[in-house]
């Protein structure tokens, strides 16, 4: 098994769980849980749409050195939720001494 | 003023406890395999109407019993897809031949990328379409051939899934009716 097949499985099987675990009573954790939670969300949508899309593209139209494809339909549903889950964490706003 | 009275505590019964997460976390991990299962069943049913797989209309030209062999009818269709490549490769084999007695037609297909479909008239040799199936990537893709011989694990594990998200939400609908009725003849 290929390293992107690899990728590729835990983004579509490891990944949605990952997600629903941290969902769980998403209002009670910290803001910036919540922002990873929500940029991973998104980053998955954005992943199912581009991986779908680039997953379809029949074998005559592969080139050897198209890497897109392989980006995207195989990568995206790693790549993205995490991106996006940095991003969230990093634009939360970090607690106030108060609720320190 | 009233006390604001607190609910009754709802408990579940475990069965619907566990069909409910059931329910959850396999509606949740298999959406993706299920999305791309369902989206590739679509455009399978409709691969004659979307140009997928090649349809051509032919009557017989001569009785069965005087069709051509099966090793003249492949090595003209061979031919044909070498002659028409603009790459020609000679490692090009023919995959499978599907012989329509009705029609009077043969249907070569190519190993190759492009899953390339030589038509043949069975008897004269005649070559009446050349076209490459789309749908065998889409059917690979759906069955996770795709992925290799154990891909269909994954497509095994999404139908696995389906059934069971759909008897526990069958369940989850269910019980809570079941429930009432008893309930009210109590």
């Amino acid at each position: 098994m290929t390293a992107g097949i690899t990728a590729m499985l835990v983004g579509i099987l490891i990944m949605p769980a990952a997600l629903l675990w941290l969902g769980h009573r998403l209002r009670r954790r910290s803001a910036r849980v919540r922002g990873a939670f929500w940029g991973a969300m998104t980053g998955h949508v954005a992943a199912i749409i581009l991986g779908m899309t680039f997953g379809m593209i029949p074998p005559e139209e592969w080139m050897p050195d198209d890497r897109m494809r392989g980006a995207f339909a195989l990568w995206s549903f790693l790549v993205l939720p995490l991106v996006g889950g940095v991003i969230g964490w990093l634009r939360a706003p970090s607690p106030s001494p108060r609720d320190l | 003023m009233s006390a604001r009275v607190p609910p009754p505590e709802r408990r579940r019964h475990p069965l619907t406890r566990s069909a409910f997460y059931v329910h959850l976390w396999a509606g949740v991990i298999l959406t993706i395999a299920l999305t791309a299962i369902s989206i590739t069943g679509i455009l399978l049913n409709h691969k004659r109407g979307l140009g997928l797989m090649p349809d051509v209309d032919h009557r017989p030209t001569g009785p069965f019993a005087s069709a051509l062999s099966l090793a003249a009818l492949a090595d003209t269709a061979l031919r044909q897809v070498q002659a028409g490549a603009t790459a020609p490769d000679a490692r090009t084999q023919v995959d499978r031949m599907d012989v329509r007695p009705r029609d009077g037609i043969v249907k070569v297909r190519m190993r190759d990328a492009a899953s390339t479909e030589v038509t043949l008239d069975l008897n004269t040799g005649r070559v009446l379409h050349v076209g490459r199936r789309g749908d065998v990537f889409l059917e690979k893709l759906h069955s996770g051939e795709i992925f290799g011989r154990r891909g269909i694990l994954l497509s095994d594990l999404a139908a696995v899934g389906l059934l069971l998200t759909l008897l526990t939400g069958y369940w989850l609908w269910l019980f809570p009716k079941m429930s009432h009725r008893k309930d009210g003849e109590a």
